[in-house]
């Protein structure tokens, strides 16, 4: 055995599995055999150590003790690796103010749930006593279109190790972020921000705004009131004192209480609304109904009733296109033509119904006339003072030429302000005469003691009426029937008695109003 | 284009103010006699100036005078009562470029000033 070989066998190499430590053991044995650094540095060497991973002076300490104390085993660590630094993956967190929205709305339902006794006794905002507004919280997140949603860590792509034998340890990458989003949300920078108005959908695989917000059961304490800023889709229906107000259109599939409606767009209303007096709609376009029972508010467009309007004090900025409908009790004012299956009722309910009133008009009108007369009567004054001027001094001072030059200037002025005020009037007038003529017209049946307002014109119905039926202003101004669908009108005497107003035709005053005016005006000019 | 507007009355600034929007300018400036109009004209550096004679502090022959001093381009309407040719002479020496006797019209007005606008560019 060559002295290589002695020391050979006093030395043990191990690597771990992770190729990460070498750990070297000296045996014990006599001083011939034992190796020195350089000789261990071969060693090693041969185990594809690599030079640059070894702790030499590990090694150099290992010698020592092995050196000194023979008959012992000696074990040290000499050659270190360095791990690999995985990247970190792509996240998402949620902006704080919208996770403590959810958080809130989490513990809400959690509270809300946990109160089994009568939410309607002891959640009203209304009661002293109460610690939560249920009606007032609501159990949706809502975002506007570039609100920040959340934060997005980009991932890394980690760094490389090494092992003892000095071969690379691949880093493995992050992940891309894998939360799902649509085109509802974008990126801006390390934001994710919406892309539109709506409903807030988080959880930790999904982020996305629905602009549409359906609620799949009724508004009521699990809901709050809604304010949503797009369509609203309500599968059941609206609980007493709850309110619902948005920006786009609201459907309603069930029924609605006493609750308030705030809508900018078209209104449906499935089953419709008993508001027993204090139900409260407010409605920017359309609304369809099947029915409406003790509702008060105002409606821009057209009124759709299926079934029955009744004991409501409705404002309806355009048509009641209801052939079918029931209308009894309350008031109902429109501007456009009215169309109902039954208007009034047996049982004598007071019921008013207001066609074609033009209460703004005659104040504009006014207006109108008495601005064209200040601008008359400026010009008349400044006119005079100028000709008294022109004939009686014969070398202007400087005051009067100033004067003179500001009677001119009024003389232009006012012929200005004549054409505009006449072409306000000409706008009035085609406006006037765009109105449609006021009209109802009734398929089964007008009742007895019904108060009928046509423009300015009021009346009760003396009779019941046989329908089908037509009552409209004529083009005199005088109300005219037809009935059972004859061509040629029917003595209303019979059944309509005149409370009030039934001088003449307020449309054709107006319209002799503006004539004048325009007259006026073309004369000045 | 901006127009600087010098004159001790608020009616006649009001009327010239009207013709200017007439022709298409929005851009007015106004002062009430000359010394106003020289804290001002710096700091709006008008295209144009119309100016009265007769104002009190400044009148508006020394502010023609002290402004000429400073710019030596900018054109000067002189808008005034003063109707006798030696007062325009006077006027013109001191360096106005067009001349408006009061009463005028406001078609006189936005002719002139058209009339030195077009002089002044050529």
């Amino acid at each position: 055995m060559t002295q290589e070989d002695a020391f050979r066998k006093r030395l043990v190499v191990r690597t771990n599995s992770s190729g990460l430590s070498c750990t070297l053991t000296i045996l014990p044995g006599g001083q011939d055999d034992l190796p020195s650094e350089l000789e261990i540095a071969g060693v090693l060497e041969t185990y594809h150590i690599a030079p640059a991973r070894t702790d030499h002076d590990a090694v150099a300490e290992l010698c020592r003790l092995a050196r000194n104390d023979q008959d012992a085993e000696h074990s040290a660590i000499v050659a270190t690796g360095i791990p690999a630094e995985d990247g970190i993956h792509a996240a998402f967190t949620l902006d704080p103010s919208l996770a403590a929205e959810f958080e809130a709305i989490a513990k809400r339902r959690e509270r809300f749930e946990a109160e089994a006794h009568e939410p309607g006794t002891s959640c009203r905002g209304d009661e002293p006593d109460t610690n939560v507004d249920y009606r007032s919280q609501s159990a949706f997140v809502i975002v506007r279109r570039g609100d920040v949603l959340g934060h997005i860590t980009e991932k890394t792509e980690g760094v490389d190790g090494m092992n003892v034998r000095g071969e690379v340890i691949p880093a493995k990458g992050g992940r891309s972020l894998t939360i799902e989003r649509n085109e509802s949300t974008r990126i801006e920078g390390n934001n994710l921000v919406a892309a539109v108005d709506g409903r807030l959908i988080y959880n930790l695989v999904r982020i996305r705004v629905e602009r549409r917000l359906e609620v799949s059961g009724d508004v009521d304490f699990t809901t709050g009131n809604i304010e949503f800023p797009g369509d609203v889709l309500i599968r059941g229906g609206i609980k007493d004192m709850f309110r619902v107000r948005n920006s786009g259109s609201l459907r309603v599939e069930r029924l609605i209480e006493a609750g308030t409606l705030d809508v900018k767009g078209d209104a449906t209303l499935l089953r419709g609304m008993a508001g027993r007096g204090s139900g409260v709609v407010t409605i920017g376009r359309d609304l369809h109904a099947h029915y409406l029972d003790g509702v008060k508010g105002t409606i821009t467009r057209d009124c759709i009733v299926t079934n029955e309007i009744k004991e409501c004090t409705l404002s309806v900025g355009g048509s009641v296109r209801s052939p079918a409908c029931s209308f009894y009790g309350g008031v109902l004012k429109t501007i456009r033509p009215v169309e109902l299956g039954t208007v009034g009722s047996a049982g004598g309910a007071e019921t008013v119904l207001e066609i074609g009133q033009l209460p703004d008009l005659g104040d504009l009108v006014d207006r109108l006339g008495s601005l064209f007369g200040a601008i008359d009567s400026e010009r008349d004054r400044s006119a005079d003072e100028l000709q008294a001027l022109n004939e009686t001094i014969k070398k202007l001072t400087p005051t009067q030429a100033e004067r003179l030059t500001e009677l001119q200037f009024t003389q232009i002025r006012t012929e200005e302000y004549t054409e505009m005020v006449a072409k306000a009037a000409g706008t009035l007038l085609d406006s006037v005469r765009s109105i449609p003529t006021p009209r109802l017209s009734v398929s089964r049946a007008l009742h007895r003691g019904v108060r009928l307002r046509l423009r300015n014109l009021e009346f009760v119905i003396r009779e019941a009426v046989t329908c089908p039926m037509i009552l409209e202003l004529g083009p005199m101004g005088k109300p005219r029937c037809f009935l059972n669908g004859a061509t040629q009108p029917a003595p209303v005497a019979k059944f309509l008695v005149p409370t009030s107003g039934c001088g003449g035709n307020p449309l054709a005053t107006l319209t002799a109003y503006v004539n004048r005016i325009l007259d006026r005006a073309n004369d000045a000019a | 284009m901006k127009v600087m507007l010098i004159d001790d009355s608020k009616t006649m600034r009001n009327i010239q103010r009207s013709v200017l929007k007439q022709i298409g300018i929005d851009l007015v400036e106004e002062a009430c006699d000359g010394q106003d109009a020289l804290s001002k004209v710096g700091a709006f550096a008008p295209d144009l100036i119309l100016v009265d004679w007769n104002m009190p502090n400044m009148d508006g022959l020394s502010f023609i005078k002290a402004f000429r001093k400073q710019d030596r381009t900018t054109p000067l309407i002189m808008v005034t009562t003063e109707a006798e040719k030696s007062r325009v002479i006077e006027a013109i020496k001191a360096g106005v470029n067009n001349y408006v006797v009061k009463p005028f019209t406001p078609d006189l007005l936005s002719q002139r000033i058209n009339e030195t606008m077009s002089k002044c560019a050529a």
